[in-house]
């Protein structure tokens, strides 16, 4: 992989990297520092990317673990009512809203497929989880969020 | 394919900050050829379950109701087979619908409920679980329900409704049990038998330590008709639009309270290796904790991880168990395994695997890691 690939494919996936972050993270100025740190470990861990074609749900995955290193580190699993409003609010509140009162163990596969487009596969490449499991959680996601939606 | 979605999750984000794509950006337009890795540990935990919508392999007599024993490719083990199989069906209702609960158990981990629904006057309809997914969604089985049908595999089910001109009803049907109870996530499938009654299955994770002998569960069934008649007709644009017009005309939601007999495990071993076992991927292999239970048995590996060890490194893999023929035993009836990595450098590590009895060895190995086709075994204590 060179840098010009590189930095072509990073600005291709930067909303879905921003989005994934925010998914866990909810606090823009941690998306950014996950997204930035993410964006150097996996120049640094290029060699592991045996198919460009996976380049997305491979950067997801150093991603996905660099915000969890964010969380631990700043001790943050911050309760939905404290997490700090956005600069720009959410085009549909509603359904933000729904979508952050679900576990995040539905919530980021959930994302990854609605909003992101990731088939199964993809997920669980990024979340390194079986497809079955993908698909457990992604149903039982959709479950939740319609039950978050009726209240 | 019909790309329908029931949210636009996209508007659930406010844009990104111009100070998150500049740092990004900068960092991707920093890197320099040269950087070499570098490797740290990260700690988190997860508990994963899956389930797999199986295909029907089990020949069934016209008309007779799928249950867990159809759904399995696999053979389960008899004590659960028999426990399942003399599930005395009942029917409950919620508003125009009936449901058959045909299969029902617990082993004291899991909680498993099949239901199938169907129209109480035996009108005909179109009962699903989705009703923006297409109708081969979940493989063969749903294949099979489009040609039956007579739809393309790739119309959704709400379209499948409007083109036969019948009523839509979409079902959650599923077993659950108090928070006290419950661990690790609970599951669910759907599929469709040779009349196209809508089959949904639903598994609870149950917590062993808070279950007693007897588990109070509750059976939910919620039952929603969208108007199929008046729908917008597909147009090109469907791919990108969010689909929001399929109106919602009538929901009913019924619960009823049960309770299941929980039975006793059948058999607990301990099994350690001759000394500590190093594994290539970090992982030293300390013992080995197996639990029989009528489902089949909860095997887990006690390891430690050796300090500096990268722990995604070894996630990459699985767990794998082989018996004393040196063959995989295969996952069970639960689909699942654990990993606790909450008292690192201590992890807990295993799986529920599809054994009617426990052996006196086992051999420890992992897939897809460093330490592929690297070999632990273990010993029951006292053999």
């Amino acid at each position: 992989m060179d840098k010009e690939f590189y930095v072509r494919e990073i600005d291709r996936v930067s909303g879905m990297m921003y989005r994934v972050a925010y998914t866990i993270l909810r606090n823009s100025d941690d998306c950014g520092d996950a997204m930035q740190e993410a964006a150097l470990r996996a120049w640094e861990k290029r060699d592991h990317l045996r198919d460009e074609g996976k380049f997305a749900p491979w950067i997801i995955r150093i991603l996905v673990n660099e915000c969890y290193n964010i969380q631990r580190r700043r001790k943050r699993t911050l309760p939905l009512e404290d997490a700090p409003a956005p600069a720009s609010p959410p085009p549909d509140p509603t359904l933000a809203m729904a979508l952050h009162a679900l576990p995040e163990k539905l919530r980021l596969p959930l994302v990854m497929q609605y909003a992101e487009g990731m088939d199964y596969q993809e997920i669980g490449l990024a979340l390194r989880l079986p497809e079955s499991t993908v698909r457990g959680r992604i149903h039982r996601a959709k479950k939740q969020l319609r039950k978050e939606l009726e209240v | 394919m019909n790309e329908h979605k029931e949210w636009e999750l996209k508007n659930a984000f406010p844009p990104m900050p111009d100070a998150c794509r500049n740092a990004l950006m900068g960092a991707a337009r920093s890197v320099k050829e040269e950087e070499k890795m570098k490797r740290f540990s990260l700690r988190t935990a997860l508990i994963a379950a899956l389930i797999v919508i199986a295909t029907m392999t089990a020949a069934l007599a016209a008309g007779e109701l799928l249950g867990w024993t159809q759904f399995y490719t696999f053979p389960i083990p008899k004590t659960a087979q028999d426990i399942l199989e003399s599930t005395e069906a009942k029917t409950y209702q919620a508003g125009p619908l009936t449901f058959t609960v045909n299969q029902l158990m617990t082993d004291g981990r899991i909680a498993l409920c099949s239901a199938t629904a169907e129209t109480a006057d035996g009108t005909p309809a179109i009962v699903a679980s989705e009703v923006y997914d297409a109708v081969a969604a979940n493989g063969e089985n749903g294949r099979a329900a489009a040609e039956r049908l007579g739809v393309a595999p790739d119309t959704s089910w709400i379209d499948a409704a409007h083109q036969l001109g019948l009523p839509f009803y979409r079902v959650d049907a599923w077993i659950e049990v108090d928070e006290r109870y419950r661990a690790g996530d609970d599951m669910g499938g759907t599929m469709w038998d040779d009349q196209n009654r809508c089959v949904s299955y639903s598994m609870a994770g149950l917590n062993e330590n808070t279950v007693g002998d007897r588990l109070p569960a509750t059976l939910k069934f919620i039952v929603t008709q969208y108007d199929a008649e008046n729908i917008e007709p597909p147009t090109a644009d469907w791919a990108t639009e969010t689909f929001k017009e399929v109106k919602e005309l009538n929901r009913w939601k019924e619960t009823y309270d049960i309770t299941l007999p929980v039975p006793a495990p059948l058999q607990e071993k301990t099994y350690a290796p001759e000394a500590p076992y190093a594994f290539s991927n970090g992982l030293t292999l300390n013992a080995v904790r197996a639990q029989l239970t009528v489902a089949g048995a909860y095997v887990t590996g006690q390891f430690t991880l050796r300090e500096g060890a990268d722990f995604y490194d070894t996630f990459a893999g699985e767990i794998r168990f082989l018996d004393e023929k040196g063959e995989e035993i295969r996952w069970g009836m639960a689909e699942s395994g654990i990993i606790d990595i909450d008292h690192l450098p201590q992890v807990t590590w295993g799986a529920m695997l599809n054994m009617e009895t426990l052996p006196d060895t086992l051999t420890v190995t992992f897939y897809g890691t460093a330490a592929n086709n690297e070999q632990a075994s273990v010993r029951a204590a006292g053999k």
